[in-house]
């Protein structure tokens, strides 16, 4: 008989590997199915539970390939990268590097932003929730207090940069239509959740994208204005233009509410990010 | 809100979110897969915390890896905590079983050899795990496909691990039958093998029959042979508290309460043909 260490050792190399060792094979109880049988149950299984844990959380993808190729990617996906997390939840996370990076995948340009995208839309189901800003809160906040105000994005929020038309492709299949023809299409886009956990996306414009990955470096409202001020024709428009800004991504719910913490900080509190 | 575990529960899903919102529902409890909770925030923790409010809640886990030759994944466990004490849970579930080594992660459930070194193995574990959780945990039986050739028991490494550990048990009805017919052992021996101070909830669930070989897909119905099965368990071991499992082909919810309306049936006609 195994030592437990060894039996866990073979029959997880046989699983992964799909190569049963004459060790396990032996250790193994002699009953009705044979022993490789019984291995090749596990075998199966593994494959099948981590193509059904991809496909969910790349349902397009799944649907582009279809049924076979999808198959042939989650095998050597998990081949490739073995699941390192204890939740099934978070198999995939680096899918989109890998289809950035192995043929055949990585011939279609379109498939790993694709992934980039559906990555997002997934976070988007269950990130952390935070107090979202909303325009009460500011109109409370006194005026001395708003350029040192932290401007923090929502976990959910992800901001994409694809070159090319994924999200053609991601409406397309969700609704199993023909997909479009692949084009060269640069554009950025943010990806985020409303408060009823729809998820949300829309392009945006280069200027602010790099406002909101500012945002996502940990920025506050005074360096965002002397950021858009740095790139202004007319400076002088500048605050309209962030406080515009501002309740749009306000009214998107797209910043958590820092207000209380600002006060806190006016009064010596001591307290923690919410 | 009652916290205790009695009488009839499901296992829920997000299919049944919005039924269990609409409308109190003929059930007792419900089993949440722990798993499935462990995330940050949103939609499933924004349910869960409606739901509750109506429901005691049973924590049942796939990842605890507790068979493992790893270290204990205490972070894990730290967050399973949480997640229990969130919610109140009325207990902590997860499996006799091993999921990975060398830091990967199999995603199944994988048999242990039935040892006196798995036994110390696991049962010292379990201990560990207690230790974090703060509280007593309830451990599963599996569906078995192999099992490692050594001269005990299934139901004798469960009982030796249940023991050593002080922990409770969760009887799977289905996996025992599953494994029954996968190892050739009789059901009835492994049902009068088990400590029945330490039961603390059955499960019932149905499996695909192969012929040669069944396999645990909680995608149908309970069989005749599974409810036969969990009658004799009912005379054995009295009232305990009961529950469906359902992964796949998820039917509408009423579908599952008329099923749970079946385990409900029995446990009662059992109590009856005892008392007379």
């Amino acid at each position: 008989m195994l030592a437990l260490h060894d039996w866990q050792q073979q029959l997880q190399h046989a699983i992964l590997a799909g190569d049963s060792s004459d060790r396990l094979l032996h250790a193994v109880r002699r009953q009705g199915v044979i022993a490789e049988q019984r291995v090749g149950i596990y075998q199966d299984a593994y494959h099948l539970r981590l193509a059904e844990a991809l496909a969910s959380n790349y349902p397009a993808i799944a649907q582009y390939l279809g049924e076979a190729d999808f198959g042939a990617l989650a095998r050597a996906f998990a081949t490739a990268l073995p699941s390192c997390h204890a939740s099934i939840r978070w198999f995939g996370d680096s899918l989109a590097r890998f289809l950035h990076t192995q043929l055949p995948w990585s011939s279609n340009p379109v498939l790993h932003e694709l992934a980039q995208f559906e990555w997002a839309l997934r976070h988007t189901v269950d990130a952390a929730d935070k107090e979202p800003l909303t325009v009460p809160a500011l109109r409370v906040l006194p005026p001395e207090s708003w350029a040192q105000l932290p401007l923090v994005l929502q976990p959910a929020a992800t901001i994409l940069r694809l070159d090319w038309n994924a999200t053609g492709f991601w409406s397309a299949l969700v609704d199993h239509l023909a997909v479009p023809a692949r084009q060269y299409c640069p554009q950025h886009w943010l990806v985020y959740r409303r408060q009823d956990f729809m998820a949300m996306w829309r392009s945006i414009g280069d200027d602010e994208a790099r406002l909101l990955r500012l945002i996502g470096e940990g920025i506050n409202f005074g360096d965002l204005c002397e950021a858009m001020a740095e790139q202004a024709v007319e400076p002088e428009a500048i605050p309209a233009q962030a406080a515009l800004l501002l309740h749009q991504w306000v009214d998107a719910g797209l910043l958590v509410d820092t207000t209380g913490e600002d006060r806190a900080n006016q009064h010596g509190i001591s307290r923690s990010k919410p | 809100m009652n916290t205790s575990l009695i009488g009839f529960g499901l296992g829920l899903r997000p299919e049944h979110y919005q039924d269990f919102i609409r409308a109190q529902q003929r059930l007792d409890w419900l089993e949440i897969l722990t798993d499935n909770y462990l995330v940050p925030g949103g939609k499933p923790l924004h349910f869960l915390e409606k739901i509750r409010c109506d429901y005691p809640i049973a924590l049942h886990g796939v990842a605890m890896n507790l068979g493992s030759t790893d270290p204990l994944d205490r972070h894990y466990l730290c967050a399973v905590r949480a997640l229990a004490e969130r919610f109140d849970a009325a207990l902590v579930s997860d499996h006799l079983c091993w999921t990975g080594v060398q830091g990967q992660y199999l995603h199944d459930l994988l048999p242990l050899p039935y040892t006196e070194e798995a036994v110390r193995h696991v049962a010292r574990r379990i201990r560990q795990a207690q230790d974090i959780l703060g509280r007593r945990l309830v451990i599963e039986n599996l569906s078995a496909y192999l099992e490692a050739d050594t001269p005990m028991t299934e139901w004798e490494f469960l009982t030796a691990i249940a023991e050593e550990a002080d922990c409770e048990l969760l009887v799977d009805i289905n996996n025992i039958y599953v494994s029954s017919r996968n190892q050739g052992f009789d059901p009835m021996d492994y049902l009068r093998g088990l400590p029945a101070n330490r039961i603390r909830q059955f499960h019932l669930a149905g499996h695909t029959d192969h012929g040669v070989i069944c396999i645990d897909t909680h995608d149908q119905p309970v069989c005749a042979a599974v409810w036969q099965l969990y009658a004799q368990a009912c005379e054995l071991f009295g009232p305990v508290p009961t529950m469906i499992e359902r992964d796949d082909h998820i039917p509408a919810l009423a579908d599952l309460l008329e099923e749970l309306e079946h385990a409900r049936t029995i446990s009662r006609e059992v109590a009856h043909a005892s008392a007379a």
